[in-house]
């Protein structure tokens, strides 16, 4: 009965091993896609194929460094091969300068480049390469996951705050150009999340209760909440929606007061 | 089946995207209460829900009349013990009388701002010391792209709409400590009667395809899709988004360079 479900589609999903991308992945599964992960941690990448596997749908992982052009083209080149058509890519990979976060005033162009090849040049990387086949098949679903600091700053992010706003640039410009071969491009911008770079940060760096509180929900988010917007608009139920940012964030991305 | 047990208000349920909400949150398993003002269009819609096997209730009501909503807003919560979803969705234009601002009347201005905002002030004003009450409650607000860009001939309408975004705004910070979540939608052109009407009309006076091309999708927005995104802001899948307002217009509010 219900009509609204992926199945039979494939989707590749960056970064898809840990964090949002798995619970990307897992949410994308549950709703009846194939899933292939691209990340590079290939061990977790594996337990989350076989729990896509659990579920009756076919996953495959590889250990793919997504900031480079060839290990990309590579990996899509054996999803096409396996899977034989790919309705949907998800760009999840990304992060912050983690534990090298600073001023602007005292950052280092090492750490700008990082983040840069990290968050932007990936999905572009990921993108130019599947964009074609989509073209081909007149059909595709592109989701970039930028931040709610790419919408409104953060101190000690300002790389990361460019990077997340690039990804929208992309977003909205990549939507018009391939509108008319029935391809989406959206991007979600998620708060603070269970996961991730925030797990990581030590107390002395970040207050994660402040991060919570700024959501104006008392807590910061779970991958899966993020999830469910991100398969939303993988969906034929999000047809008409191309070209715009979803911010998951509570109301951090709408002032302190 | 997301909106099992859910109980949710439908204002202007009778016809065109308020009648594809109420089939979709059914779908979904809510029982529906149906407001508009048309009695002959409602009880088509309760039919039709009432086939899905989900229970169905029509009140004929203005909602421009506080104290009529009042009244019927406590019949259904005494019927059916809670209301977990409002859907502000009732709104009108100034159908033949709908003109450039040089030449429209004060009539057409209140008439837009009486149905289209205090509507939605005088519903939600109704029900939410109900779901303050219950610490828990989804509201979603009808907005519109014109909200958004503006649309000439449209100066009253957009007028609304943007103010619709305000309220969402405002109201989401002050409940959020509730778990009361407000969002709008903001649709762009949808195949419904009053779209028809207005285009037969204004077809009489300049070319009225450019209004089609403007979504950069060679069409015009399905009912069906405006209600998916409601039903995704009325379900436990949008816990962590507060405040916003969503688009789903194509790229009618980006432009198509």
């Amino acid at each position: 009965m219900y009509r609204y479900n992926l199945k039979g589609k494939n989707a590749i999903v960056t970064g898809g091993g840990k964090g949002i991308g798995k619970a990307i992945s897992l949410r994308l599964a549950e709703e009846g896609a194939n899933v292939a992960i691209a990340d590079i941690d290939l061990k977790e990448s594996q337990k989350v194929v076989s729990e896509i596997n659990k579920m009756k749908r076919k996953g495959l992982a590889e250990k793919i460094d997504a900031t480079k052009i060839d290990e990309a083209y590579i990996f899509v080149e054996h999803v096409i091969k396996e899977f034989k058509k790919i309705d949907i890519l998800i760009n999840n990979v990304g992060g912050s300068a983690r534990d090298r976060p600073s001023l602007f005033c005292e950052s280092a162009e090492d750490t700008w480049d990082y983040v840069f090849k990290l968050n932007l040049k990936s999905t572009f990387n990921f993108t130019r390469t599947v964009i074609n086949y989509m073209i081909e098949n007149k059909s595709g679903k592109i989701v970039n996951i930028s931040s709610f600091v790419g919408l409104v700053g953060a101190k000690m992010w300002v790389d990361y705050a460019t990077a997340k706003a690039g990804i929208i640039g992309f977003t909205r410009a990549l939507a018009k150009e391939v509108a008319s071969y029935g391809i989406n491009v959206n991007a979600v911008a998620p708060g603070s999340v269970l996961a991730g770079g925030v797990l990581e940060l030590s107390n002395e760096k970040f207050d994660i209760n402040k991060l919570g509180q700024i959501s104006g929900l008392n807590r910061i988010a779970k991958p899966e909440e993020i999830a469910s917007m991100v398969v939303f608009l993988t969906k034929s139920d999000a047809d008409f929606i191309t070209g715009q940012v979803f911010p998951v964030c509570g109301l951090a991305n709408l002032g302190t007061y | 089946m997301k909106l099992k047990g859910k109980k949710a208000i439908v204002t202007g349920a009778g016809n065109g995207i308020g009648r594809a909400i109420s089939l979709r949150l059914a779908q979904e398993g809510a029982d529906i209460i149906l407001f508009d003002i048309d009695h002959e269009c409602a009880k088509i819609t309760e039919n039709m829900i009432r086939a899905l096997g989900r229970r169905a209730l029509k009140f004929e009501i203005d909602v421009r009349k506080l104290d009529e909503v009042k009244e019927m807003v406590d019949i259904v919560i005494r019927e059916f013990n809670a209301i977990d979803i409002l859907i502000n969705n009732a709104g009108v234009t100034a159908g033949k009388k709908q003109t450039i601002f040089s030449e429209t009347t004060e009539d057409n201005w209140n008439y837009l701002i009486d149905v289209n905002l205090k509507g939605t002030f005088n519903c939600t004003h109704a029900v939410i010391n109900h779901m303050i009450s219950r610490k828990q409650g989804k509201i979603v607000n009808i907005s519109s792209t014109t909200g958004l860009v503006g649309t000439p001939g449209a100066v009253d309408y957009s007028a609304t709409k943007a103010a619709i975004i305000g309220f969402t705004m405002a109201l989401a910070k002050e409940v959020a400590q509730y778990n009361i979540y407000v969002n709008s939608v903001a649709p762009g052109n949808t195949d419904t009667d009053m779209f028809r009407k207005l285009i037969c009309e204004q077809s009489k006076t300049f070319d009225t395809s450019i209004i089609i091309k403007s979504s950069g999708l060679n069409r015009v927005a399905k009912p069906e899709e405006i209600a998916a995104m409601v039903a995704f802001l009325a379900s436990e899948d949008s816990d962590y988004i507060t405040g916003q307002t969503f688009p789903v217009c194509g790229l009618r509010n980006i432009g198509l360079l």
